[in-house]
């Protein structure tokens, strides 16, 4: 249908809206909104029901398909559809052809959304946020915005630059700065390795949002606002400076997302510049709107004029947000928290939807012969409000949570704990947000036939502003039109510019450090390394696992030395992240055995209670020790993350030092160097280091829950050593109620985890916490400490079968303990106890999955027994002293 | 030193832009134009709407006509 007009007061003005346009892109919009919606709620939903997903893609595949899905499936169609109504009147023409609004309909459904999703899901994808659909797709995604400038910007040429209303000066730039910057945050990270690659990617993430979802949704705004009160916008000016401010300012801000990373100081200094300034912006162009709405009231009638105006309000406190987030302090607080989560949210479904639904509601409103149910719309206003608000509000006092928690030395784990509600609370707010949007999609599927008359009265603006004078007045002078234009080019400079100075330069610095700094001798990915980091894309693992320790002292108390550039290097595309719900895997390497991971792979929840991550029993067959090549090939690239920085380390680190003059690789050196920070869990790879002194379990901490929540996978509920993932651990878990140790070998234990078994370091705890689960571990033993009495057969039958491995003391250092086939220490039995029972059992039967071999058939029974008795009456007591 | 430049060269091309504006009322006059001519185009378009609705109604109700009389 061709809304067509034939006669007018001017014959140069002859706008034919393609209604039938507007409205497939509408509904698709609409369609794509709930689908999306959908794969949001899944995500969601894992953080609450962990394991009650698994009959769906996997998490990450899924959290691609939201985060695509509301981008290019739901704005860019509400975009769409708007600019099909739009345009015509702005430019005073029609669109290019409506043949090819129907292929651009077809493709930017039919082959760009559909198939993406598919392959998404099917597993085909980049690990780049909001870029996650794949190369192939992304040419189509290219294709079709070109296709999409040809449709509508040449009636903009014709009408005049000088004329343009602001909010045609936003759909041009929208379309021309998005055709310069989707290229290049789709495809230069996959050719670009590591900090570098993110410095473009980062780059995308905010030119995504400033450049494409900002400037269609402040040129709705800007449409809407004046449409529906029939006055005109408060200030012309005002709109042109908050344009070109946001055009000049948006490109530089992207590096905001990877503060105190290896990217150069100062293009992340640059960015929190820009980021701040922006906010300044923000304020003009929000009071030129909230001035504009002035007498429309604080929620007016017009149902298009108020969503546009919520949206108003979403975005100055989204921008704000930004440019609070932005800052060095608050970042260092809230990245890679929730907050983060909670001010996407608010930009893309507050923000952005509300402007998006605010022009579809106005043009469709338009459409002769359509009118929507008022109460619907009215219902869907409100549910949509209370709900996203909620949201928001929610993930950012999470965020803070989690941030606060992350700040101090709390165990990972407890800010699972502490988000749980939370996450739980967000998944209820999709409720009236999903009601909201399945009540604007119905009002517009039965949108009834009306006539014409009644329809125009409607939706007729209040008040329309008769101002011929002014409107009737000169034309325009050549010198403004040249200033627009010369502007305008300025911009396009100003966005090569940014990318130059935030992407090429910190680029070219980079590959300058990564030369000077990096071992000689580099350690390529093995092909099955290759295939698992593969697969650590497809499955998204780094939307919740970062790879970067960042230089603040909480990341490097954590989780060792900050991040070097070099290590980057073979990074292609890079996995920094963005977010964490688990912890950084940046030094991975060698910190945990790989039944431990495959036992976490295949059920997470069974070795880490606490846990939220996706079991990922695909990658088995049926079994955590019966993993598929796909799931060795994961494991494999987990192994390597960290892994060349280890190698390298101390005289790789020795060597940068004295090549190095750059402040921040030396503040990394240094920490690796000095403080021994090159991870911070280094329970297979360092020496053990000195275990803090553990003191008397206080009242105020109790071991208890520390044991539920962290020990009990393994070692089960009552420490009996059969906790669920106990079947697939060699050597299996202790049981506690057979051992008695030392304190000093408690707090090694626990400092320092088991060197080749599968129990890690814990030094996410303080010491207070460390000593209470030393103290609830005493506790459970049944082991008595007082004296055992020997005999001399039993310290014969030691000395000649036990002494070479245990030592001639028995503190398990005996000659050929450094040189066992499976590296795990004898036990010191100067500091450990077994009960006689566990002892002998230990002794006939030898333990799996160590190097202690069975005696059973080599010795006799009285043989055993007194070695068992000579063995148990080595332990000296709990202290030292003692 | 390129933040200083992206400060100063923002804020120095913004006071321009201001200054001119608060000091040629012309330019003035013109930068607000568009403002005004954008509800004019609406205004036409709301006008040429029910024009072209009205027209092609009555067509419609001419074909109703014509069909009856056959």
């Amino acid at each position: 249908m061709t809304n067509q007009a034939t006669t007018g007061p001017s014959d140069t003005f002859n706008p034919q809206i393609e209604s039938l346009l507007v409205r497939a892109h509408s509904l698709a919009a609409f369609a794509t909104l709930l689908l999306a919606v959908t794969f949001g709620i899944l995500v969601s939903l894992q953080f609450v029901f962990p394991d009650a997903l698994n009959a769906f893609p996997s998490w990450g595949r899924m959290r691609y398909a939201h985060t695509q899905g509301i981008m290019l499936g739901w704005l860019g169609n509400a975009f769409f559809a708007f600019m099909y109504h739009a345009v015509p009147i702005l430019s005073g023409r029609p669109v290019t052809s409506r043949t090819l609004g129907v292929a651009i309909f077809a493709l930017w459904n039919f082959a760009v959304m559909i198939p993406g999703w598919i392959l998404v899901l099917a597993g085909f994808s980049q690990p780049l946020e909001w870029a996650e659909f794949p190369l192939p797709v992304d040419v189509l995604i290219v294709i079709g915005f070109v296709l999409v400038a040809v449709q509508f910007l040449p009636g903009f040429f014709k009408h005049g630059f000088e004329n343009l209303y602001v909010s045609s000066w936003y759909l041009i730039g929208a379309l021309v700065f998005t055709l310069l910057s989707f290229p290049m945050g789709n495809i230069v990270p996959e050719l670009v390795p590591g900090a570098a690659g993110a410095a473009f990617s980062g780059l995308w993430i905010h030119d995504a949002v400033g450049l494409f979802v900002t400037p269609m949704a402040l040129a709705i705004l800007y449409y809407v606002i004046p449409a529906s009160t029939g006055k005109p916008i408060f200030s012309h000016f005002l709109s042109m400076l908050g344009f070109w401010g946001l055009f000049f300012l948006y490109p530089l801000n992207g590096l905001h997302h990877y503060i105190f990373s290896a990217i150069p100081m100062g293009a992340q200094l640059t960015a929190i510049l820009a980021s701040i300034l922006l906010g300044v912006v923000v304020v003009i162009v929000v009071s030129n709107l909230m001035l504009s709405q002035r007498g429309a009231g604080l929620i007016p009638k017009n149902i298009a004029l108020r969503f546009a105006s919520m949206g108003v309000v979403f975005y100055l406190v989204v921008s704000l947000q930004g440019s609070l987030q932005a800052s060095m302090s608050f970042s260092s607080l809230t990245h890679f928290t929730d907050f983060v989560i909670g001010h996407s949210h608010l930009a893309m479904l507050g923000f952005a939807t509300y402007a998006g639904i605010a022009g579809i509601i106005h043009a469709w409103q338009r459409i002769p012969g359509y009118s929507l149910d008022a109460k619907m719309l009215d219902w869907s206003y409100y549910l949509l409000t209370v709900g996203i608000v909620l949201m928001v509000l929610d993930l950012s006092v999470v965020g803070m949570v989690q941030g606060e928690m992350w700040q101090q030395a709390t165990p990972w784990v407890e800010s699972l704990r502490a988000s749980a509600p939370y996450w739980a609370i967000r998944s209820l707010t999709a409720i009236p947000i999903t009601v909201g949007f399945g009540l604007l999609f119905y009002a517009l599927v039965t949108s009834k036939e009306v006539a014409d008359q009644q329809t125009a009265a409607s939706n007729a603006p209040e008040e329309i502003s008769n101002n011929s004078d002014v409107a009737s007045s000169a034309g325009f002078s050549p010198a403004l039109r040249m200033s627009y234009i010369s502007v305008f080019v300025c911009g396009i400079g100003f966005f090569v510019g940014s990318v130059s100075l935030l992407g090429v330069i910190p680029l070219q610095s980079l590959e300058e450090e990564t030369a000077l700094l990096a071992p000689v001798a580099s350690l390529a990915l093995s092909p099955a390394e290759q295939r698992g980091r593969v697969i650590y894309a497809r499955e998204g693992c780094s939307y919740c696992h970062s790879q970067q320790v960042r230089y603040t002292e909480p990341d490097m108390q954590r989780f060792g030395a900050p991040s070097l550039a070099w290590e980057g290097r073979l990074d292609t595309p890079h996995m920094l992240g963005t977010r964490r719900v688990g912890p950084d895997l940046a030094r991975a390497h060698n910190t945990r055995t790989s039944q431990w991971h495959l036992a976490h792979l295949f059920a997470p929840r069974e070795v880490v209670p606490l846990s939220v991550m996706p079991a990922y029993p695909e990658l088995f067959d049926g079994a955590a020790d019966k993993p598929t090549r796909e799931a060795m090939d994961l494991l494999a690239y987990i192994e390597t993350l960290g892994r060349e920085r280890e190698l390298a380390w101390p005289e790789g680190d020795q060597r940068a030092l004295s090549l190095t003059d750059d402040e921040r690789a030396l503040s990394s050196l240094n920490s690796s160097l000095n403080t021994g920070l090159l991870n911070a869990h280094p329970a297979r790879t360092r020496p053990r280091g000195s275990a803090p002194i553990l003191s008397n379990p206080s009242a105020d901490v109790s071991g208890q829950p520390l044991f539920s929540d962290n020990c009990s996978g393994c070692h089960g509920d009552q420490g009996l050593g059969d906790g669920d993932a106990a079947a697939w651990l060699q050597p299996p878990p202790v049981n506690f109620t057979e051992h008695r140790y030392n304190r000093d070998l408690l707090a090694d234990i626990l400092w320092n985890g088991v060197h080749g078994s599968s129990m890690p370091a814990w030094r996410d705890f303080s010491i207070a916490e460390l000593s209470a689960l030393a103290g609830y571990v005493d506790g459970l033993s049944e082991v008595s400490v007082a004296p055992v009495a020997s005999s001399s057969n039993g310290q014969q039958v030691y000395a000649t079968h036990c002494a070479e491995c245990h030592g001639d003391n028995g503190d398990g250092n005996g000659f050929a303990a450094q040189n066992l086939p499976i590296p795990i220490m004898p036990t010191d039995f100067t500091r450990e106890r077994l009960s006689e029972e566990a002892a002998m059992r230990a002794l006939n039967e030898g333990i799996e999955g160590t190097s202690m071999a069975p005696w059973g058939d080599r010795l006799s029974q009285q043989e055993m027994n007194a070695a068992t008795q000579y063995v148990r009456s080595l332990f000296q007591g709990m202290d030292a002293n003692d | 030193m390129i933040s200083n430049i992206i400060v100063y060269s923002t804020v120095f091309l913004a006071l321009v832009f201001t200054a001119l504006y608060l000091l040629r009322p012309g330019l003035r006059k013109k930068v607000e134009q568009p403002r005004y001519t954008f509800l004019q185009q609406l205004s036409m378009y709301d006008k040429q709407n029910a024009v072209a609705n009205s027209k092609e109604k009555n067509s419609q109700n001419l074909d109703v006509r014509k069909d009856s009389t056959l």
